[in-house]
């Protein structure tokens, strides 16, 4: 049986295994369910891989040479340049069995949800007789999630999203994590599909700073379902039961739960902002004729009363409306900053307007401090419930606070914690967002953000900190900028803790979710 | 509870994020959530605390019974072992207060016994994940699949 109606690509990411290449073709090329497609990708090699991939005796394989890019680059590659219903992948010196596809395809047809195949592999070593190129066991077959196990349909891979090409091991503990998130169930086919050549190599030094990446994946993966849904919740209540241990099992979302389809949403505007001003200007025109009436008629408690208070909305109201076009000459905060220094120098602050900072930067802030910026409507609900619930279970303190909050309370307000400074904060944070665009409150937050203990605005902190300028900010620069956000006394972008480096990485991974044309805000 | 503790750096990773701990056994596929006490306790111990350093420093912060404290680190420090996430070192120098205690600012005001959070969702892929390296030599290359 060398025929199928499925339409499968295989995707062979190759980099210097000329020596194993031909092997795992002839896997593929004599599989009982012939696969339509197969490109190799030939990632930069320097020894014969191209060659002998392009030599190889079937028409059918492709070879598309890229620069060394790594395996999650040659394969994100390859699955932009393939067509097929279905996608699998095998790396360039491991081998599929027979039967791998057929066994596979039959398993996904049987289940119409969304979902990935695996299978068992099995670990092999090189026989010895290096002319026979034949391969001995290594250790018990294993079912284990692996590339070059999976099976998936294309548009279920391309939910997930590419590889990401910045992790050198742990791209597919990644790409397995979200599609895990995403609510993708997991089929294991109970036969060995792959056997996964094991090497001599002696691993040196830098496999051991490749390890510390796993813990780096996990906990970008952890944070991330902690911002996201219900899976979210399944991690933050991981409790330990007496002496034994909690097992935190992720339930994955029932198929075709809203998860799935909402990569493919971007953010949208409110459709009442329109009417935004209105109000504002209704309000405003009150409270002028209520003073007016106030001091004009003759005194009684209420009259002082509402006049007082429009006295009072009017004093808030008129400098935020002012600040929409005005810029803030000073914050409350650089104040505090400078009062906290005592005579010493004044801070560094520098206005920049919103065209003049890079768009890598705009979007770093949205991404490392407010990823639902673009929607709300200056707060973030969602968030604040679930900080409020973990902080009432006695975790570490964490907040909420939208960029439009944080816009309101740098600009007005005091440093520290009460629920005065709280409900002011929600005031100013109401008329902000009543009268500001959403361009506005991003660029004026950019300029009066703290990011060192005399640092305040992009302008400076990107020439101080980053010796750069503000236009030029690549998004590795932009990321980690907004790092040290949180703890702008604390954190240092020119010696960056580990801590601001994992930072810096989440709020690259956040940013490339966000899927926002900054220029359009 | 005079023993200093060390990570074993062939099968341990963690990282340190604003106040909590992720830690992975490599050979298990085990990962560990620690925050608040836990993530306290476990940078001063890899700072090279002992057991009692650590009740002690805790004992200086909390009104809590000094006891109830030691034997709470005591049990916290046991599970960390028999999970395979710390070993007993025999390095002689002694803790500087390092860190950990500077960490420590995410602490509520009570004592919370430290909480060891175990999830095995990942367990498989990552015990079986290759590690590539990137050389002359091609990849992948895989080291050897754990012992049994």
């Amino acid at each position: 049986m060398r025929t199928s109606s499925a339409v499968i690509s295989v995707v062979i990411p190759v980099y210097n295994a000329e020596r194993y290449l031909a092997q795992a073709l002839e896997s593929v090329t004599r599989q009982t369910c012939s696969a339509r497609e197969i490109l190799v990708i030939d990632d930069g090699s320097t020894d014969g891989s191209g060659e002998v991939a392009r030599r190889y005796p079937n028409s059918g394989i492709r070879v598309v040479w890229q620069p060394n890019g790594g395996p999650a680059a040659a394969r994100n590659h390859g699955v932009r340049l393939v067509g097929g219903e279905f996608l699998a992948f095998l790396d360039a010196d491991d081998l599929w069995e027979p039967r791998k596809l057929e066994l596979q395809l039959e398993a996904l047809r049987a289940h119409p949800a969304p979902a990935m195949v695996f299978g068992e592999l099995i670990q092999v070593r090189n026989g010895c007789d290096p002319q026979r190129q034949d391969v001995v066991p290594c250790g018990d077959a294993m079912g284990a999630p692996s590339v070059g196990t999976l099976l998936i349909r294309t548009q279920d891979f391309h939910r997930v999203g590419f590889f990401d090409t910045r992790w050198r091991v742990g791209e597919f503990i990644d790409w397995y994590a979200r599609a895990r998130d995403l609510g993708l169930e997991e089929i294991l086919v109970p036969q060995v599909v792959l056997k996964r050549r094991l090497h001599d190599d002696n691993l040196g030094v830098r496999e051991r700073a490749a390890r510390q990446e796993y813990a780096r994946v996990i906990a970008s993966a952890v944070a991330r379902r902690r911002d996201s849904g219900p899976a979210a919740a399944n991690l933050d209540h991981g409790s330990s039961a007496g002496g034994g241990l909690a097992e935190a099992r992720l339930a994955a979302a029932p198929s075709g739960s809203p998860d799935l389809s909402r990569s493919a949403e971007s953010p949208s505007r409110p459709r009442w902002r329109w009417l935004r001003g209105a109000p504002v200007t209704l309000a405003l025109l009150a409270a002028v004729a209520m003073l007016t009436v106030g001091v004009a008629s003759p005194v009684s408690p209420i009259r002082v009363c509402l006049a007082a208070l429009a006295a009072v909305f009017l004093a808030s109201a008129v400098p935020v409306l002012a600040l929409r076009w005005i810029r803030p000459p000073i914050t409350t905060f650089m104040i505090w900053a400078r009062r906290r220094r005592g005579r010493g120098p004044a801070v560094h602050h520098e206005w920049v307007p919103y065209e003049a900072v890079a768009p890598s930067m705009r979007l770093a802030a949205i991404g490392a401090e407010d990823v639902h910026f673009v929607s709300h409507a200056g707060f973030d609900w969602p968030s604040i419930r679930r900080a409020a619930r973990h902080n009432r279970e006695g975790g570490p303190q964490r907040g909420a606070s939208t960029i439009s909050q944080q816009v309101a309370k740098n600009l007005f307000l005091w440093p520290g914690r009460s629920y005065l400074r709280k409900a002011v904060e929600a005031y100013f944070t109401v008329l902000i967002e009543a009268m500001w665009s959403k361009r506005r409150i991003l660029e004026v937050y950019l300029n009066i953000a703290q990011f060192g203990p005399d640092i305040f605005g992009v302008g400076a902190a990107s020439r101080i900190l980053l010796g750069k300028d503000v236009a030029s900010l690549s998004p590795q620069d932009a990321a980690l900028l907004a790092a040290v956000l949180p703890n702008p006394d604390r954190y240092d972008a020119r010696r960056p803790a580990p801590a601001v480096r994992l930072r810096q990485v989440m709020i690259m991974d956040s940013v490339r979710r966000l899927d926002l044309d900054p220029d359009r805000l | 509870m005079n023993t200093r503790f060390a990570v074993d750096k062939s099968r341990v990773v963690y990282e340190v994020l604003e106040g909590e701990v992720l830690v992975v056994n490599l050979d298990s596929g085990h990962y560990y959530i620690l925050d608040g006490t836990a993530a306290a306790i476990w940078q001063q111990l890899v700072d090279g605390a002992t057991p009692a350093e650590v009740a002690h420093a805790l004992s200086t912060r909390y009104p809590a019974d000094g006891e109830t404290i030691l034997e709470a680190v005591r049990r916290f420090v046991a599970e960390l072992t028999e999970e395979g996430l710390l070993a007993a070192s025999d390095r002689a120098t002694a803790w500087q207060g390092g860190s950990g205690a500077a960490d420590a600012g995410d602490l509520g005001p009570t004592f919370v016994h430290p909480v060891l959070n175990r999830y095995a969702d990942m367990a498989k892929l990552i015990q079986m994940d290759p590690i590539r390296d990137f050389d002359e030599t091609g990849w992948p290359r895989r080291p050897m699949p754990p012992e049994r």
